[in-house]
């Protein structure tokens, strides 16, 4: 009885280490909702109007969720209004600079974390519109 | 001359001016008095002594500062708080007597969870989130799902952000399309071919 006690316990101990250890690396994810139909557009959403504004020029854009992750290794989920689900994970970290796995289908990149950056991704068709998935380092 | 009714209410004349006598014995008192002038004359004594002995003592009282009186008893009332530690001893030995399984299963639980936490907090206070961040943000690889009819255009702006769109295959022949495509406005454009295999994207 006290065997089995002890070997639970330095297994928790050792589960908790190893989480300890695992590289956790927060990740902010906000879904916006783009639309070219003139209407309103976000201020904080003002300056990805203009960078997006190369390919399409919206005229409607707004945050529709926002959400803060911790990446690790193993996928996080995260739903999106369009039934489809984004993975995020860190692929790998080196020299302090993290490689983060974004898997969106159909699409799926790698990519470097940049502070004060943004990653935009288009997440496809939504209410007659398009979703995008921004990833950011939250501040 | 002798007078033995006075003789039989003589011991009852001080309890009567000190009221303790029964309502019975009060009464007989009262009518023996009423017959009996000497004995009135006596009650009358009493009164004006005790009249007297009160008065002197109120004075008496005047004079007395009682609040030295009142400190002591109060001093007597209130134990000296004990200094912190002593009290914190008297409580843990407390405790330790009385409930000395959860203090033992409480101090082991908070000895483990100091041991898990402070490497935790070591390793989640060390360049976070500082840190894990470039200066601008590089695509490294985009592919996308096979048998799909979509592929990717990057674009990384001078700014550091990157965008990617996915936009439908036809779209390659659009005036703006073409391969590895370089602007010389603020940002850079790059289009991939569509990719079966996942690595095959990288930029």
């Amino acid at each position: 009885m006290l065997t089995r006690r002890f070997v639970v316990t330095a297994l928790s101990l050792l589960a908790a280490s190893a989480w300890a250890n695992e590289p956790k690396v927060p990740v902010k994810a906000d879904v916006v909702y783009a639309a070219t139909a003139p209407g309103k557009v976000d201020p904080e959403l003002q300056a990805m109007q203009v960078k997006l504004a190369e390919r399409v020029k919206y005229g409607t854009m707004k945050t529709l969720a926002t959400r803060r992750l911790e990446l690790t290794r193993t996928p996080s989920p995260l739903e999106l209004p369009n039934k489809k689900t984004a993975e995020l994970a860190v692929e790998s970290l080196k020299d302090d600079v993290a490689t983060v796995r974004v898997k969106l289908p159909p699409a799926e990149a790698t990519y470097t974390l940049a502070r004060g950056k943004s990653l935009y991704l288009q997440g496809g068709a939504h209410d007659g519109g398009d979703l995008w998935l921004v990833l950011s380092m939250p501040k | 001359m002798k007078n033995p009714a006075r003789d039989k209410f003589l011991p009852l004349l001080s309890p009567y001016v000190d009221g303790e006598l029964s309502p019975e014995e009060r009464q007989q008192v009262e009518q023996h008095l009423a017959n009996n002038k000497e004995s009135a004359a006596q009650v009358a004594d009493f009164r004006a002594a005790d009249a007297l002995m009160r008065h002197a003592l109120d004075m008496q009282g005047d004079d007395v500062d009682w609040k030295a009186f009142t400190d002591g008893v109060m001093a007597q009332l209130t134990p000296e708080k004990l200094p912190l530690l002593e009290r914190l001893k008297l409580t843990l030995s407390e405790l330790f007597t009385y409930q000395r399984g959860p203090m033992v299963a409480a101090m082991v639980g908070a000895a483990a969870a100091i041991a898990i936490a402070v490497p935790v907090a070591m390793k989640l206070g060390a360049g976070l989130p500082a840190g894990y961040g470039a200066d601008r943000v590089e695509v490294q690889t985009v592919s996308i799902d096979s048998d799909s009819s979509v592929r990717p255009v990057v674009m990384e702006t001078d700014d550091g952000d990157a965008v990617i769109w996915v936009v439908e295959a036809a779209d390659r022949d659009s005036p703006d399309g073409g391969k590895k495509k370089k602007k010389t406005g603020d940002s850079s454009e790059e289009e991939l071919n569509q990719v079966p295999e996942k690595r095959q994207g990288d930029l």
